[in-house]
């Protein structure tokens, strides 16, 4: 009896057990083996944005993450750059940390000036970056006019660009110059230019402050990005000295200069306003577009897909590399031409490209009018989740001051308004069981 | 034997989380009907189930309950599904039937609990194509249940006399689902997918009256009736459908051979067609003999058969089950352990559901 009792528990537990699982779905048999309701799929296209407006003066070239340098269509745009002042004495024994005795050059022989290229057409050949020495007076109110005259007597040096690519190594060992590629899609460069003692001409009485200006030519497509301090990167120019070593002279970096100030100057006319929406150019303008969705949409039924159109008023004009990237940024709350952007609690600054659910992007190719479709299906299911969230979005050119050509395209108050192709599931009803 | 009482308990109160699937048959319609059976009562097909204390079918067979008891029935089932096309293999558990009873005063014995009185958990897959934006997209479309409709009994019965008892009940509907409708499109790089659920709650009323007699020793027959209102279905707060609930008739007898041999058959009879739900609805009669042998570890078999209330064709379909389960009493008499296993056949509308259903209960009698 016992063990009958054992055994019918064990097999009794064991198939309990055993039955602690689920798996519940089956192909349906419809519609006699299916609930009575279907989910339904609706595609239309929408002109919802109630409010549309255009604001410019943002990013000024002094403050934009590139400088940028053209010489195509006659457009014309310089760098320029200020270096800071440096001292001409060295630590005696940089590797000790006690040892705090400096020795001064005896002569400062050369410097090296590393420029970083992020953008530039690699159509463009015979690319030369020629480097002028300007005023130290240059400043955020710089012209390009003003600067004629330096840039026309003051010619420092002059680097193909193409050339020293083409050597071995990218390396030209007679002037100390050298070019390299800095990416897998070869067209970001590091560029670096060898200057002599006269080229360099470092005035101890200016501790060695100075500016110089970039002018580009190229057979065509000269039109280059430069990274700016503000991107990171900026001009490195390291000064080379000599030093009296118990009498032996040493060559050594005797100091790097920082960038106090760095910026270009262009011909390009900045964008002006009108009844449409511009975006882009230098200094910068921005669109805001602001979203009616009928509540039907947003907050009872499911986006599954949903494309911004907007057209382009003109074909944005200029070196193809130079295309017109734009943002579609969701606002943190719309208080007009200031609305902040969504903050990245991981860093500062704005939430950058990459969560489409804030960020999207599209693009405007040069010589194109065609209809810019930017797909926004994550941000407008956003606004679904959070309902006190602005439907606002702010549309910025990428990277914002970093490009002279902008975009103009129609606003709401045009026959060909920006419309919402949206592809949304209704709320389901489940129906009478 | 009494950690084993407690490890059985832990295990039955670990399912009942899990959804319960009973039949395709339910999905188109109201749902699939419970049992109403007791593990013991199942395993005899059903057939004891009028004349068991611990079964929630009848109200006067509470009278069998000589002091305070209290049963509980876990049940898994593994079925396959075929529609002539596809064939699948379905599986889970469930927690259907919770039963307290107790002796208050004289002959009176007042019980109740719940059990399953419709079951509503199922899930089905879709596949479709359709035309967005002038290109086909695929798409797969997930619709499902998962819930029951609750009977929450309150019932008495007084015994008159050791030949003739009585009994009545009164049952609050209650319950609830969970539903949800899932659109998962197959690029989903386009097109995102759409999920939405819901929260269906249901409530009804009902009453049962029901009569135990043994006209000669040995032989006892039982009458019942059960008779509900309507169930309100509620998504999300707001009324979604109101349908009109059958009143079931039924009778039973059992013949107690010699005191380790029993047999008994039931009839029942259900008035679905009242209700409106979607799907074509029937009235069913379903029947069940069953047997139990010895007394210490006894034998039970069982054969039950009859009509699903829903389904797509002009009848309604049909369902044969096979039982049989034993169980054994341990802790002096205190716990109860009955085990059981079914094999159910279900047709109809060019479906077919085999599937076995294995049975595990618990009485304590403290």
């Amino acid at each position: 009896m016992r063990i009958g009792r054992r055994t019918l528990l064990a097999l009794g537990l064991a198939a309990t057990l055993a039955a602690c699982t689920e798996d519940a779905t089956a192909p349906g048999k419809c519609p006699a083996f299916c609930p009575p309701g279907q989910v339904q799929v609706v595609d239309t296209i929408l002109h919802v944005i109630s409010r549309d407006s255009s604001f410019t003066g943002y990013v000024q070239p002094d403050s934009a993450q590139v400088m940028l340098a053209a010489n195509v269509n006659g457009l014309d745009s310089r760098p320029i750059f200020l270096l800071g002042p440096v001292g001409n004495r060295v630590l005696l024994n940089p590797q000790s940390t006690s040892d705090t005795t400096t020795v001064a050059a005896t002569s400062v022989d050369s410097a090296t000036l590393v420029l970083q290229i992020t953008r530039r057409d690699t159509l463009a050949s015979n690319l030369r970056i020629s480097l002028y020495r300007l005023p130290q007076t240059i400043d955020k109110n710089s012209t390009l006019a003003g600067l004629a005259g330096p840039f026309t007597d003051s010619l420092v040096r002059s680097i193909n660009v193409d050339s020293v690519l083409a050597l071995p190594g990218g390396v030209d060992s007679t002037a100390g110059d050298s070019v390299a590629t800095i990416d897998t899609t070869h067209i970001g460069l590091k560029i670096k230019v060898t200057l002599d003692s006269a080229q360099a001409r470092f005035i101890a009485a200016d501790s060695g402050r100075q500016a110089f200006g970039i002018r580009i030519t190229a057979d065509s497509l000269a039109s280059v990005a430069f990274t700016s301090v503000q991107g990171g990167g900026g001009p490195i120019f390291t000064w080379w000295g000599t030093f009296d070593s118990a009498g032996t002279a040493v060559h050594r970096v005797m100091a790097i200069a920082n960038n106090s100030f760095n910026s270009f100057v262009s011909n390009a006319a900045p964008p002006t306003l009108d009844s449409n929406l511009v975006i882009g150019g230098v200094p910068s303008a921005r669109a805001l577009l602001r979203f009616a969705i009928p509540r039907l949409i947003r907050d009872s039924s499911q986006v599954v897909r949903a494309t911004l159109y907007l057209v382009p008023v003109t074909a944005p004009v200029g070196v193809p590399s130079d295309s017109v990237v734009i943002t579609f940024s969701r606002v943190s709350t719309d208080i007009g031409a200031k609305s902040p952007c969504v903050p990245d609690v991981l860093a500062s600054g704005c939430l950058a490209l990459g969560d489409s659910a804030f960020v999207v992007s599209a693009t405007a190719p040069m010589g194109h009018a065609d209809t810019i479709a930017t797909d926004i299906t994550q941000i407008v299911r956003g606004w679904a989740v959070d309902t006190i969230s602005p439907q606002t979005l702010m549309l910025r050119q990428y990277p914002e001051g970093g490009n002279l050509v902008y975009l103009r395209v129609y606003s709401s108050r045009s026959a060909f308004q920006p419309a919402l192709h949206i592809t949304y599931v209704p709320r389901y009803s489940f129906g009478n069981p | 034997m009494r950690r084993a009482t407690i490890w059985c308990v832990l295990m039955l109160a670990g399912v009942d989380a899990l959804a319960a699937q009973d039949s395709q048959f339910g999905i188109r319609g109201l749902g699939a009907p419970g049992t109403f059976a007791s593990v013991r009562a199942w395993a005899t097909g059903g057939a004891f189930a009028p004349f068991d204390g611990m079964s929630a079918l009848t109200d006067a067979s509470l009278t069998e309950v000589v002091r305070l008891t209290a049963a509980a029935t876990e049940v898994s089932d593994y079925r396959t599904v075929n529609d002539g096309t596809n064939s699948s293999s379905l599986r889970s558990s469930r927690f259907p039937m919770l039963q307290v009873a107790g002796p208050v005063v004289g002959h009176l014995v007042i019980g109740g609990g719940f059990s399953t009185y419709l079951y509503r958990s199922y899930s089905v897959q879709v596949p479709g194509s359709i035309v967005i934006r002038g290109v086909p997209e695929s798409y797969v479309d997930q619709l499902g249940s998962d819930g029951a409709v609750t009977d929450l009994r309150l019932a008495a019965a007084w015994q008159f006399s050791p030949r003739l008892s009585v009994g009545g009940g009164v049952h609050i509907l209650t319950g609830s689902s969970s539903l949800t409708a899932t659109r998962l499109f197959t690029d989903s790089a386009i097109y995102k997918n759409a999920s939405q659920t819901d929260q269906e709650s249901y409530d009804g009323f009902g009453v049962s009256l029901s009569v135990l007699a043994t006209p000669v020793s040995g032989l006892r027959v039982s009458g019942f009736l059960q008779s509900y209102n309507h169930l309100r279905a509620e998504v999300n707060g707001f009324q979604n459908a109101q349908n009109e609930l059958p009143t079931t008739l039924g009778g039973a007898v059992q013949w107690s051979v010699t005191p380790e041999v029993k047999l008994a058959g039931s009839i029942t009879h259900a008035n679905w067609s009242v209700s409106s739900a979607a799907g074509t609805a029937f009235n069913t009669t379903n029947w069940a003999v069953g047997g139990e042998l010895g007394r210490a570890i006894p034998f039970r078999i069982g054969l039950r058969g009859g009509q699903m209330p829903f389904g797509p064709g002009p009848t309604a379909p049909t369902q044969l089950g096979i039982s049989a389960g034993t169980g054994f009493t341990f802790s002096q008499g205190r716990g109860i352990l009955d085990f059981g296993i079914e094999h159910l056949r279900r047709t109809g509308g060019g479906l077919t559901e085999n599937g076995w259903n294995l049975l595990a209960g618990l009485t304590v009698r403290p």
